[in-house]
């Protein structure tokens, strides 16, 4: 009997304080002569408070994941985390060794043989650890995996509002980003109406110079990102592209799908990959309430963007239990791709899950004002 | 079905200063294919395992540096989604347990029918000068090539094991921070570093063991974590091996890091010292504190 990996669990974690766009213009040295908000579509973003770092927004994730979970880290056979930023500590603390999965699985208390590793694979990072973790698990090698990036990126913006020029800079992508954490369990499964069914992911490396990742050279330290914005965008038809490839070799059709999720750039972008996927697969428009757009109050939240847009859909019940997803993967690299699953119940645990949060909260507001 | 060693590239320059981690690696890839039955486009994956990420006098923390190797190289870096062979490149970092991990990946790969061809690569390149401060083990600058493809009849990699020592974590940290205007490597490294190392593949291997129910006799060859000869011995000594069994390939006295296990396989074949139907244990110790072994069969 072959097996594949359903996401058993899921836990996304973003930081309470947010940033405006207008508020990230506002702060720039430069203010670029651009309508960022209507570009992009991103009205404000998620950003740490003091003491956060890459590492406790994966740490946060992941124990929002084991609440949802029917599993214990005991259970855990591998954990990759595929966080771009391996920021972790004051002075720009950027972690070489030991790896953030191994400080992870220390801090959680994970089993003392698990797997522990590290993926650096930009935006598609999350989907590579999938990919990784699907694979040990459809060998049999392992039964469970967490799968966990922690994103605090907003540092570049912050470079970016000190460092950017008059007109169109290459780090005018950085004023997009947000910061959060994203975990998922991965759990072999011999059902085959659930899990991953799919996942494909390609490098096309002669575009690998377009958006780069480094150190500041200038005085005031940090990290910097350099994107030529218009041709890594327009390698969103590749997305699409891909897509629809894999739909045809696999005799499936755009209906075959509740829900697309692609990478969470900006709305403009979305809009661009789905109109391409329709116009691959020859067919109308796919409709606007299949295709989830988060942008709006998360920004760019890097390789956790497609999980949090999932979570943030489940929370609101707008993705429900049983729902087919297909994910269109876009990153440096250049890396495109995409991946197929078919939910469980995930959906209704999560959505249950706030709404007990909220009733809670809402306790407590109603003795707050009561008093 | 398994997977196996096909073919293994190192390029070496101790001398020539700011060589960076991809020219290191991009190197050895040629290597590689130089020895390899496999035409580089018939690679479906690549592995960058080095957690020095430098590049053009850069450290990249972003995009994955396999996808510069794969660019240089030129292994279907321009290929479309809807033409020919499709080619993954990212990185997996783990220290020095890197390309164990990788291996498994890969072997993971294959035996899902993912890949036929996997390519794990390295460039261990020394940090920029004005960087660095004294790390406890130093590394020996070398760029390594490993391919790895499809085996039958129980040949090639398996019986893969991995233990951690969490309670050892800040014993051993790298990392790179922004202090006085300028950016700097700091390392933490206990005193008895080697020691704890030597200790904690004690215990580890003795695990491996006995979950296998085999002994170390039943290897007759031994890959121990190529840092020195001091240390190899060490090793051996605690294990109770036999000498001729622990292949020394360590090179002018520096750690070969996440090179160690391909470099000492490369050279037990190159020196005769495996036969077909050999088994060696290869091991693998690193920050964490972890331990990481695997059996290879010749």
């Amino acid at each position: 009997m072959s097996v594949r990996s359903l996401i058993e669990s899921i836990g996304v974690y973003t930081p309470e304080q947010a940033l405006s766009t207008e508020e990230v213009l506002r702060g720039c040295t430069h203010r670029p002569k651009v309508d960022l908000e209507e570009l992009t579509g991103i009205q404000s973003r998620p950003v740490v408070g003091k003491g956060e770092y890459s590492i406790e927004l994966a740490a946060k994730a992941i124990s929002q994941c084991l609440k949802l979970s029917r599993h214990s880290p005991a259970d855990i056979d591998m954990l990759a985390s595929c966080s771009i930023s391996r920021y972790c500590g004051p002075n720009y603390r950027f972690s070489a060794e030991p790896s953030a999965a191994a400080n992870l699985a220390a801090q959680i208390g994970l089993s003392r043989n698990a797997i522990t590793i590290d993926i650096t694979n930009a935006c598609a990072g999350m989907f590579t650890g999938i990919l990784l973790a699907d694979s040990l698990i459809k060998s049999r090698s392992i039964r469970r995996a967490i799968v966990v990036s922690g994103e605090y990126i907003t540092h570049i913006m912050a470079n970016a509002q000190r460092e950017i020029g008059d007109g169109i800079d290459p780090q005018l992508a950085s004023l997009t980003v947000g910061d959060a954490g994203a975990a998922l369990i991965l759990e072999a499964t011999e059902d085959t109406a659930v899990g991953l069914d799919d996942i494909e992911l390609v490098n096309l490396a002669k575009y690998c110079d377009l958006c780069i990742g480094t150190l500041s050279d200038k005085r005031h330290g940090g990290y910097v990102m350099y994107a030529d914005s218009q041709p890594l965008l327009a390698l969103g038809r590749y997305i699409a592209e891909h897509m629809a490839i894999r739909l045809k070799e696999r005799h499936l059709g755009a209906d075959d799908y509740d829900h697309f999720i692609i990478h969470q750039v900006a709305s403009k972008y979305i809009d661009f990959v789905m109109q391409s996927l329709a116009a691959y697969l020859k067919i109308d428009p796919i409709p606007q309430e299949k295709v989830v757009d988060n942008v709006r109050y998360r920004g760019n939240t890097a390789s956790t963007a497609h999980f949090v847009a999932l979570w943030d859909f489940m929370k609101q019940g707008l993705i429900k239990s049983n729902s087919k997803i297909l994910f269109g993967v876009g990153a440096s690299g250049a890396t495109h791709g995409v991946a197929s699953c078919i939910l469980d119940d995930l959906p209704d645990r999560v959505y249950r899950l706030y709404k007990d949060v909220e009733r809670r909260n809402a306790s407590h507001e109603g003795t707050r004002y009561g008093k | 079905m398994g997977s196996k060693v096909e073919s293994i590239g190192l390029y070496q320059d101790q001398h020539t200063v700011g060589i960076t981690t991809v020219d290191f690696a991009d190197k050895a890839v040629v290597d590689c294919f130089n020895h390899s039955r496999h035409d580089k486009n018939e690679v479906d994956y690549i592995l960058h395992i080095s957690n020095y990420r430098n590049y053009r006098s850069k450290e990249i923390v972003e995009p994955a540096m396999a996808s510069f190797i794969q660019r240089d190289i030129q292994i279907n870096h321009d290929i479309e989604p809807h033409h020919g062979h499709r080619t993954l490149s990212f990185d997996l970092m783990n220290g020095s347990l890197g390309f164990l991990q990788a291996a498994q990946v890969i072997d993971a790969l294959i035996a899902t029918q993912r890949a036929r061809v996997g390519l794990i690569v390295s460039g261990n390149s020394r940090i920029p000068a004005g960087r660095a401060i004294e790390l406890r083990i130093p590394f020996y600058e070398i760029g390594c090539s490993t391919l790895i493809d499809e085996s039958t009849e129980g040949r090639g990699l398996s019986a893969f094991y991995y233990r951690s020592f969490p309670e050892y974590i800040k014993d051993y940290e790298v990392y790179l921070d922004f202090r006085d205007g300028e950016w700097r490597v700091n390392s933490v490294q206990i005193q008895n570093i080697l020691e704890l190392f030597v200790q904690v593949i004690r215990t580890g291997i003795g695990e491996y063991l006995q979950r296998g129910g085999i002994a170390l006799s039943s290897f007759d060859i031994v890959i121990a974590p190529q840092i020195s000869t001091a240390f190899i011995d060490e090793v051996r000594e605690v294990l109770g091996g036999q000498d001729e069994r622990f292949i020394n390939a360590t090179a002018e006295g520096d750690d070969l890091f996440s090179a160690s296990i391909p470099v000492a396989l490369k050279y037990a074949i190159d020196n005769n010292l495996a036969q077909p139907g050999n088994k060696a244990l290869l091991i693998s110790v690193g920050s964490g504190i972890q331990v990481g072994c695997a059996t290879y069969t010749f």
